[in-house]
């Protein structure tokens, strides 16, 4: 039972905790990256950001707080209908735990991202994008490359829609390649200008399916995932305010794993104009299991420029 | 044996048309980036486009619904297309790999490495027909045993076609083309393909534009004998008809295409007996992609395939485009 939490907990700590809410269309905070790269198509302008992130843990079985921390940088170049952006996490450390040999293990984590998107008369969107992600836990390297494909809409003056698809290869040694796609749609409502008063408000889900390679590892396995995801976000003059609220079940695949469910909420506030701006996040992470639990808390602060 | 080798060989041929979907046989696609199977169709072209795609591909042989194997791989294409005053030319080349090794003692032809190389010169005279000349080669790599790991076939295929255009959207028309093939394995064959097509687009660039095409590609069986060391050469009766559906809006291409083959021909598996007579390929692909007048053009298309003869193989790909259009 416990060995099954950590299982969800050590996935959880798998995957990229951050942008993954822009799917239909860009945050108002510029800081963040898009997870479609047709949503790009919809920024306001060339602009340049960094951003850190630091995070402890706890669990029911361990009593110890665990930190991790992560920076990440994010340049978009929009010199006109078309979009380009390239996005670099580094220094990512989550706290892992491998219930086999009932031992906790750091985990470092890399990824980056390019994408290119083109907008037409302001109402349709295709992307491309490239995906390269390394998760280092334990001795054990995996990498996930892949690339995907999108394209989003606009309706009226503020019904977004968007939809996509990436087809990554995950490469661990000692193991066979594993080859999936991930799925992904949005439906968003924008109004209002950057630069004076905006609201935005996106529902979208993601879903990952399940593939088995060779042997009963940890890492043999790409276990079948949903996310669905709720993100508001206000700009009242040079104010800005955020919600965002993430819910994902991961289904078991091992013979000693369960069905998980955990579920994150983050909010944000800071200062926010069309040449700079720099917000601040905190957030939790929850999952439950019967008795046993997972806490997360973390703190994040952006900061960027922009060039419009 | 020999004749054995040759039909093995007809299927390793057979499946190595995985990945090359296109229905533009009278008239030109709205999606630029992909290639012309007849000059005829290129000489309607509007616009000159370079354009460039990729694509992963997965899947999977089963017999009787047990997994032999996987396939991996990767296809790349490339495509130049340019329109002058009353002719055009295109260029085209796809390169498709595979990471698929069988082992023994698998009988089976399997397909590693596939390249396709085709130039067409098209004429149009009085805005109302197109007159071209089409030049092919075809390279395939594929594993037919432990014993011939490594077996290179190459076809060449010289055409000409004819695309007539009737009233502002209607287009029919057809070609003839010579196919020779040689491999190490068997002697060389040589073969007639036909084919004819019917076509509807409408509509003007920067608006709403439609296009719908039917295609069909028809090549009788041929036999040549053993000779020596080489074995017998065999091309089953087979025949191909391919569908596109296209729809521009300002803009934003949607596409969807399906192509059919069927080839007649007497399979058999050396080891355990089992036969078919006939080997069918089913082939369908969807697809979005921003095509402006002038500039950059951006698309992806997912693509599934199925390949049923002694044993069944199932594809699925997933493509990125990029090209340019002035």
């Amino acid at each position: 039972m416990k060995p099954s939490l950590f299982f969800s907990v050590l996935f959880f700590c798998l995957m990229p905790l951050v942008g993954s809410a822009q799917i239909a269309t860009p945050a108002i905070d510029p800081s963040e990256p898009t997870w479609l790269a047709s949503a790009g198509s919809w920024r306001f302008g060339t602009s340049v950001a960094l951003g850190s992130q630091s995070s402890y843990e706890k669990t029911d079985w361990q009593k110890v707080n665990s930190h991790g921390a992560g920076n990440n940088a994010l340049i978009v170049f929009q010199p006109s209908h078309v979009t380009s952006e390239i996005y670099s996490l580094s220094g990512g450390k989550n706290l892992t735990w491998e219930a086999s040999s009932d031992s906790l293990y750091i985990e470092e984590r890399k990824e980056s991202r390019f994408s290119l998107s083109v907008r037409g008369d302001g109402r349709v969107s295709v992307g491309l994008g490239a995906i390269n992600r390394e998760f280092n836990s334990r001795g054990v390297l995996r990498t996930q490359k892949g690339f995907g494909g999108s394209f989003g809409f606009r309706i009226g003056d503020g019904l977004y829609g968007g939809m996509g698809m990436d087809r990554l290869t995950e490469v661990t040694v000692g193991s066979k390649d594993k080859i999936w796609s991930d799925y992904a749609a949005g439906l968003a409502l924008v109004y209002g200008d950057p630069d004076s008063s905006m609201f935005r408000f996106e529902l979208g889900g993601k879903s990952s399916p399940q593939v088995l390679g060779a042997g009963s590892s940890f890492e043999s396995v790409h276990r079948k995932q949903t996310k669905q995801y709720g993100d508001l976000e206000l700009l009242w003059g040079r104010w800005f305010l955020s919600g965002r609220s993430t819910q994902t079940k991961r289904f078991a695949a091992l013979p000693d794993e369960i069905n998980q469910q955990s579920s994150e909420q983050r909010a944000g506030i800071g200062y926010r104009s069309l040449g700079f701006s720099v917000i601040f996040y905190g957030g939790q992470v929850e999952a439950k299991e019967k008795s046993s639990w997972y806490k997360e808390r973390n703190f994040r602060a952006n900061l960027a420029i922009g060039f419009l | 044996m020999k004749q054995t080798w040759t039909l093995l060989l007809l299927g390793a041929l057979t499946l190595a048309g995985a990945g090359q979907l296109s229905a533009q046989v009278v008239v030109s696609p709205l999606d630029p980036t992909l290639e012309v199977l007849n000059a005829g169709a290129a000489g309607w072209r509007t616009t000159d486009v370079i354009a460039t795609s990729h694509s992963d591909r997965t899947g999977q042989r089963k017999i009787k619904d047990v997994q032999k194997f996987e396939y991996a791989g990767s296809v790349a294409k490339a495509t130049l297309g340019m329109k002058f005053d009353t002719a055009a030319i295109d260029l085209s080349n796809l390169s498709e790999t595979r990471r698929t090794v069988p082992e023994a003692p698998y009988s089976q032809p399997v397909v590693l490495g596939h390249d396709i190389s085709r130039v067409s010169l098209s004429m149009v005279g009085g805005d109302f027909v197109s007159l071209g000349l089409t030049s092919a080669s075809e390279k395939k790599v594929s594993w037919e045993s432990v014993d011939f790991p490594k077996v290179v076939s190459e076809r060449k295929k010289t055409g000409g076609s004819l695309s007539i255009k009737m009233g502002s959207s209607f287009y029919g028309g057809g070609g003839f083309s010579r196919v020779k093939e040689r491999s190490n394995l068997a002697v060389d064959n040589n073969w007639v393909e036909t084919n004819f097509g019917a076509a509807l687009k409408t509509g003007m660039p920067g608006g709403t534009q439609f296009h719908m095409e039917y295609g069909y590609f028809g090549s009788p069986s041929s036999r040549k004998e053993a000779v020596a060391d080489l074995g017998a050469a065999i091309h089953g009766q087979t025949v191909t008809q391919v569908g596109v559906f296209e729809l521009d809006l300002s803009g934003l291409v949607f596409t969807a295409s399906g192509k059919k083959t069927v080839v007649s021909a007497q399979v058999v598996d050396a080891l355990t007996g089992v036969s078919a007579s006939a080997i069918t390929s089913d082939e369908s692909h969807g697809g979005v992609l921003w095509v402006p007048q002038d500039g950059m053009v951006l698309g992806f298309s997912f693509g599934s395939k199925r390949v049923t003869q002694i044993y069944t193989d199932t594809f699925s790909d997933f493509e990125v485009k990029l090209g340019y259009v002035f």
